[in-house]
């Protein structure tokens, strides 16, 4: 009895580390060695005696560095990747591609700091509004799929930049009262503002900035933001997992025609789905913006944010799965902390963008390293049979002469 | 008046050229079958080395002619190898090309950054460069040598898109691959050329962007969008090389206004553009996207472009 329980056990647990979600996690973590790998070797060539020292630094965080303010401020880089990721894969189950996640991301920030600074509303309010302008930009490129057949990666890269220059040229005009004109054209930070003495008072955030839940000893940015987005992640993987509208996003992924004979509304799905993502990347855009990590720039404005591309990176190393994006998020997380901890003069901050493009890069190729850890078990497994039947043969020679 | 409207037309002419040979280069690619997203960062990539370059040239006290044939080499042969990162990937491993393209546009900003700052001295991302060479001056109108290598390249490449076996090879590729092979063509070679031929030209459209239009390069800045720009072009311009050539004109005149619009309504309409009255670049900047976004509802329902672009191309397929 107890042998069979044993047998069963070691049944499940090969299963665990042989199965195909076990292959995936083997590629992405080749990927992610593989990477770290090459821009360690980038790193020797930019300066091979700090190298070692500062890679270190890098993919612990800079936990070394900043303290326990790392750690808080990885946690709080980690919530709107953690959502920019997920918002990408739930796009990416009903195969289609969400290019214009930037955009999305953008008019996210956009809602947020309007609603944050120049209409004064509460934090809850500012993260629905950030959803919300986000669900409407991803709207339009699902509005054009489905109605005029617009092939959604362009319109996504046309609404990206649209959807920058729209924000940028209202910061300017229009909403010109919510950027601090002393502060190089950046948004107003999220605390009381005293005009007579040109300072802020950093005992006194803003009902609009995030509550960091009293805990302050992990640095000004630490805030709900993290619990939020893993929330989100958790709703993301229920909807796409355990639903009927999961069940149709993700048939319609595997074969749009079928789906459609099976009588479910296509048209309505993807536009539905586009929402949902759009909403999700908003809500990364809107715990950013308002943990207070950057304040958005508006005279910057050939450069769409970082974020929203880390979250399609997030998306592919997690391999379209939203429990896989927590890890993903994190390590991007602890990658662009640690990078700001580094020897900038030798190192600068954008090489943790630099490896998490080559891992990226490389998870492109999952049709091979998926392929190469069972091809691995074949040849492993192949040498011990012919190891164990070769005496036979050699048997079967023998009697033949 | 007559000033302001020059400084137009150069801002034109060098947008026009720049923005025409990118979009020629991703037509090469798209017509055999390939989407090169990552046009921006090859543009990137290519402008970085021939900078390099060209600052290496003059430092060496090379000769004029010189100077602009390497520099122009290396930005060509540097936009080759980069574009080979997403031809090698998606034809020899099927990967998917809107992947890889993105990876690479990251990839090469975030590379440039760390180099152009690495080698800086003040550990700025910044590289000064002189562009005395590159411009011919004709009376009062600055005229750049990528003006005439331009149109040079987009008559060869009507010529050998069109009335070519070459051509009629590569176009097959893209449209239905799997007969292309059936009918002996290796759908593999001509998808590496067309990817080739971009990366070629998207580095060529680097430093005809660069290099004329200012005198100091900020790597972080990247080319501000202009890879994405020649991608609305090329489906602004059907695919097609004189349609192309046109929509880049039309363009490259919102891109050029968006610079010297203040100079250009106030000696021509005497109205005063400020950001008072709402107006800014980001304005101007805006206009040739939102025109190709509608250019693409209206006319994506037939659309021209070819039939197997963005697939990978399978043997046994049918």
């Amino acid at each position: 009895m107890s042998n069979l329980k044993q047998k069963i056990n070691r049944e499940s647990i090969k299963r665990t580390f042989t199965g195909t979600g076990a292959n995936k996690v083997y590629s992405s973590l080749f990927c992610i060695v593989c990477g770290l790998f090459i821009g360690f070797l980038i790193m020797v060539v930019l300066s091979p005696k700090n190298a070692p020292f500062d890679f270190t630094m890098l993919i612990t965080g800079g936990i070394k560095f900043y303290g326990l303010n790392g750690f808080g401020n990885i946690l709080s880089m980690f919530a709107p990747l953690l959502c920019a990721g997920v918002g990408v894969i739930f796009a990416y189950k009903t195969g289609i591609f969400n290019i214009g996640a930037a955009g999305q991301y953008t008019l996210g920030a956009f809602g947020a700091l309007v609603f944050a600074l120049k209409l004064n509303q509460h934090w809850t309010v500012c993260l629905l509004m950030a959803m919300l302008f986000g669900a409407v930009w991803a709207a339009i490129p699902a509005l054009l799929k489905v109605f005029c057949k617009v092939n959604e990666v362009i319109s996504g890269i046309m609404l990206n930049w649209i959807g920058l220059f729209f924000v940028n040229w209202s910061l300017q005009t229009y909403l010109s009262s919510i950027i601090n004109p002393g502060d190089s054209y950046k948004t107003w930070k999220l605390y009381v503002y005293n005009a007579s003495t040109g300072k802020y008072d950093f005992t006194k955030p803003l009902i609009s900035k995030l509550p960091n839940m009293g805990i302050s000893n992990l640095g000004d940015t630490f805030s709900i933001a993290f619990i939020i987005a893993i929330l989100v992640a958790i709703f993301a993987f229920i909807l796409m997992e355990k639903t009927t509208f999961g069940f149709q996003l993700k048939a319609s992924g595997y074969n749009r025609h079928a789906t459609k004979y099976a009588g479910m509304n296509a048209k309505k799905n993807c536009i539905l789905t586009m929402i949902i993502s759009g909403a999700i990347i908003g809500l990364g855009a809107g715990l950013f913006y308002l943990s207070g990590i950057e304040e958005w720039s508006a005279t910057i404005s050939s450069a769409l944010p970082q974020v929203p591309w880390n979250g399609i990176i997030i998306a592919f190393i997690a391999q379209m799965n939203p429990i896989g994006a927590v890890f993903a998020a994190g390590l991007l997380g602890v990658l662009s902390t640690g990078a700001t901890a580094t020897t900038q003069s030798v190192f600068p901050k954008e090489i943790s963008d630099l490896i998490t493009s080559i891992i990226v890069y490389l998870s492109g190729l999952t049709a091979i390293t998926m392929r190469f850890f069972p091809w691995i078990k074949k040849k492993l497994s192949r040498k011990k049979v012919s190891e164990a039947e070769q005496p036979l043969i050699v048997d079967a020679n023998k009697g033949g002469k | 008046m007559a000033t302001s409207f020059l400084i137009l037309l150069t801002y034109v002419l060098i947008f026009f050229v720049a923005l025409m040979l990118v979009a020629l280069g991703g037509m090469f690619s798209e017509r055999s079958g390939i989407v090169n997203i990552g046009l921006e960062g090859t543009m990137i990539f290519g402008g970085f080395f021939a900078l390099l370059t060209l600052n290496g040239l003059m430092a060496v006290k090379c000769p004029p002619f010189f100077v602009v044939l390497i520099t122009i080499i290396v930005a060509i042969v540097s936009g080759m190898l980069f574009s080979m990162l997403l031809a090698f990937v998606s034809i020899k491993f099927n990967a998917d090309q809107t992947l890889i393209g993105t990876a690479l546009n990251l990839f090469a900003t975030a590379f440039c950054v760390v180099f152009a700052k690495r080698i800086s001295k003040f550990g700025t991302d910044s590289i000064n460069f002189q562009k005395k060479y590159f411009i011919i001056q004709i009376g009062q109108l600055d005229i750049n040598i990528f003006l005439i290598i331009g149109i040079f390249i987009l008559i060869i490449s009507w010529f050998a898109l069109f009335k070519t076996r070459f051509g009629l090879r590569l176009r097959s590729c893209g449209e239905n691959p799997q007969s292309a092979a059936s009918a002996g063509i290796n759908v593999f070679k001509y998808r590496y050329i067309g990817v080739l031929i971009s990366g070629a030209l998207a580095g060529l459209g680097a430093i005809a962007y660069l290099i004329p239009s200012s005198s100091v390069w900020n790597a972080s800045n990247g080319v501000a969008g202009f890879g994405f720009l020649a991608l609305a072009v090329l489906i602004f311009g059907a695919w097609k090389p004189f349609k192309i050539m046109g929509a880049s004109l039309f363009f490259s005149f919102f891109l050029a206004l968006s610079f010297c619009y203040y100079d250009f309504f106030l000696s021509f309409f005497h109205i005063e553009l400020t950001k008072a009255n709402g107006v800014t670049k980001e304005l101007f900047k805006m206009i040739p996207y939102i025109l190709s976004l509608v250019a693409l509802a209206l006319t994506s329902k037939n659309s021209r472009a070819p039939k197997a672009e963005g697939q990978p191309y399978e043997r046994g397929q049918r």
